[in-house]
């Protein structure tokens, strides 16, 4: 409790001298999304590397947080200098953006039940609760997983680990993050749409607006099938690309002072993508190197070269630990699976492959009717103006390798993701057509991003039409939470022992997705009770003899909860209590009632409880 | 304020990079025919008010390679898993229910290499 105390203490302490202190030199916008955005890195960074070498976690959260707070102590003893242009953009922009980014992730959450979005984020939460109970970063999960090894980033499991030990349970502090680097992000991409149009007040504001309305919430909550990981890079991509922005206009070689606010979001960036997920990391090099190529000025490279080798030698001691302690992370067996979902991208031509890659809808590279067209549009209007020069060439460049990138890599729908990012030059290219159309300038290219957007807006994963649409679509990948599952949760709570072990409908198949078919893995994160069989890791080596015994139980029991043997061997095994939720998956709801065998002791929402006699 | 010009030069040699790393990642990551690769034929055999029976017969382009089996019955929840050395022929019981199963069948041999074929087939139950 003393750790606890001190570590929200230190955190507020820290927030105080920033805002008070060294915070002061920076802008309103940038104070806003660099303190979560190294607040996260550094407590991941710190925690997870003095973890991963046998200290506990409550020791190396508060070392993390007394680093944190000497690094912002060093801030104001550094005396950094003022540079805040003497004509600041106006911060009731950044204000209405925040606001309309927060409002739809709060819907989107809402209609979520505040559970966490993403294919993978119970399983973080998973490991969240497993590192929290155990007080340490494990690789070997047993007794709580079969899994024996694993590789994976540290961000999206350790900050909510920290977070539980804070009091806040991983599940909602993912929801909780989630909603805020999502908003936060929005206010980010206004950041770089500024650098991108300098000398126009209102092209960033519409490209923001477009970005938050039509990009944002799909391109990270539902490019690539929901990675939590991913959408969490995107926030730490866009602080990233600021300062490349910014540093290619020529404002660098100005002395130290002057460039640390932009080391600062390139470190805090490039730690962030590497802590949170690699594939953003791709994308953002060849931003920077295409930036930097056609606008670097003198000594421009120096801050971006000394952000990645900084970024990565700090990073390296957590990597190379789990990488030792884990093995062969990538299994034969693990490859395979990826590929069953590769099978029918692999057919694909050229043409296809690229227009998966620019206007396919995020989330399984699709092509569909009138989402599809509203991509042409935003990418013609984005090509036109790389044409016309009205793009930065280094802006320009990005999409066009970007493109060409798409030949390689949208092929594939795990590699597919490694091509979203040229889709944030679709909302600049709306943007800045608007802000012609309203000029009066570009009455066609306005009409163009008229239509863009009013397709956008009617179509498929735009963030409105998620917005109306969800809980109908996809329910396979992104279940709502049913109204009986938070409370078959309380009643696991108060009503079960703790050391009950549950059997959950529908366990992982051992990698490819991160949930299972019931959620019912969230009972571990939310209640502390232990999962019979849940394993859905990719990059992971489990026990494959005890994934078998047990995937062939559940099997059993599905066909026939009264089957002698496989019931003894369920029982033999720990399990006490069987979990359903409210989809209908392998097992029997109507064999379990009508069983003497076992008690129906909780039915609510569709999710049902019952304990094994 | 206006975007400064950089060296041509830097731009030619960012150029080569780019397309070094191309040919890089095209090494990496397309498409390579393989010949292990597999070919499943399955058949119901008995249906019951409980459960489904298949049998399936599992054969390699060439011998000694494994195959994982995994049937799911909703997108990554699996209700049977199995490995065997191909050629294999197997029996699947699963659940009798309103819906049809998806059979995975990936095969690989030692050396890590992937088989590709259609690696999905339906199992109506």
């Amino acid at each position: 409790m003393i750790l606890q105390i001190a570590n929200a203490a230190i955190a507020l302490i820290s927030l105080l001298i920033f805002l008070r202190g060294w915070g002061r030199s920076l802008s309103f916008e940038e104070r806003a999304v660099i303190f979560p955005g190294a607040f996260a890195v550094s407590i991941t960074l710190v925690s997870s590397t003095l973890s991963i070498f046998g200290v506990p976690f409550g020791i190396s959260f508060l070392s993390a947080m007394l680093a944190f707070l000497s690094a912002m102590l060093a801030g104001v003893f550094a005396r950094l200098p003022q540079r805040r242009p003497k004509s600041a953009p106006s911060s009731l922009q950044s204000a209405v953006i925040f606001s309309l980014s927060l409002l739809a992730f709060l819907i989107l959450f809402a209609k979520f039940n505040f559970a966490p979005i993403g294919t993978d984020s119970t399983r973080f939460a998973y490991l969240a609760e497993i590192f929290g109970q155990e007080d340490s970063f494990l690789t070997d999960l047993s007794p709580y997983e079969d899994v024996r090894s694993f590789f994976y980033f540290p961000l999206p499991m350790v900050f909510p680990a920290y977070l539980r030990h804070l009091g806040i349970p991983p599940l909602d502090g993912i929801s909780l993050a989630s909603i805020l680097l999502g908003a936060l992000s929005s206010v980010a991409f206004l950041m770089f749409a500024r650098e991108i149009f300098p000398n126009d007040r209102k092209a960033p504001f519409l490209s923001a607006a477009a970005y938050v309305l039509f990009f944002n919430i799909p391109l990270t909550y539902f490019a690539g099938r929901g990675v939590l990981a991913y959408s969490i890079s995107w926030f730490f991509f866009l602080l990233g690309a600021v300062p490349v922005a910014r540093l290619a206009r020529g404002n660098a070689g100005n002395g130290a002072g002057r460039d640390f606010p932009d080391v600062l979001f390139l470190l805090v960036g490039i730690s962030g993508m590497l802590l949170s997920h690699w594939y953003l990391l791709a994308g953002f090099s060849i931003l920077s190197l295409s930036f930097l190529a056609f606008h670097g000025g003198r000594g421009s490279w120096k801050p971006v070269a000394l952000a990645y080798s900084v970024s990565l030698a700090l990073a390296a001691p957590f990597f190379s630990a789990l990488l030792l302690s884990s093995g062969n992370p990538v299994p034969v067996e693990r490859v395979s699976e990826w590929k069953y979902g590769e099978y029918y991208f692999e057919q694909a031509g050229i043409p296809e492959r690229i227009a998966r890659g620019t206007v396919s809808d995020p989330e399984i590279g699709a092509i569909s009717g009138g989402y599809s067209a509203a991509y042409v549009l935003a990418l013609a209007l984005a090509l036109a103006y790389s044409l016309s020069g009205r793009f930065p060439k280094g802006l320009a460049f990005f999409l066009l390798i970007a493109i060409f990138l798409s030949i390689l890599l949208s092929s594939s729908i795990t590699h597919r993701r490694t091509v979203d990012y040229l889709r944030l030059t679709y909302p600049l290219g709306i943007g800045l057509a608007l802000s012609s159309a309203l000029g009066r300038k570009g009455r066609l290219s306005g009409a163009v991003a008229l239509g863009a957007v009013a397709i956008l807006s009617l179509s498929a994963f735009s963030t409105p039409w998620i917005l109306a649409k969800i809980p109908g679509i996809d329910p396979m990948n992104f279940d709502p939470v049913a109204p009986g599952e938070k409370e078959a949760f309380s009643f696991i709570r108060e009503k079960t022992p703790k050391s009950s072990v549950f059997l959950i409908d529908g366990p992982g198949m051992g990698c490819v997705g991160g949930q299972a078919g019931s959620h019912g893995e969230r009972i571990f994160p939310a209640t502390g009770r232990r999962v019979f069989l849940f394993t859905n890791y990719c990059w992971a080596n489990y026990d494959k003899a005890e994934f078998f015994r047990k995937i062939d139980i559940y099997r059993r029991i599905s066909i026939n909860p009264d089957d002698p043997s496989a019931r003894s061997e369920l029982i033999s095994s720990g399990a006490t209590h069987i979990y359903l939720g409210p989809s209908s998956l392998g097992l029997d709801r109507g064999l379990l009632s009508e069983s003497l065998n076992y008690k129906k002791i909780f039915s609510s929402g569709g999710a049902e409880i019952f304990e094994i006699l | 304020m206006k975007y400064s010009e950089g060296p041509e030069r830097r731009a030619r040699i960012f150029f080569a990079i780019s397309a070094l790393a191309l040919v890089l990642a095209f090494a990496l990551f397309s498409y390579k025919p393989s010949e292990i690769f597999s070919e499943v034929y399955c058949e119901r055999i008995d249906v019951s008010g409980l459960h489904c029976r298949f049998s399936c017969e599992i054969l390699p382009k060439s011998p000694g390679q494994l195959a994982r089996m995994t049937a799911i019955h909703s997108s990554w929840s699996a209700v049977f898993a199995e490995e065997a050395r191909l050629p294999a022929k197997i029996e699947i019981d699963l659940p009798k229910r309103e819906y049809n199963y998806t059979l995975f069948v990936n095969t690989f041999d030692s050396k890590g290499r992937v088989g590709y074929g259609k690696p999905i087939h339906i199992l109506e139950c």
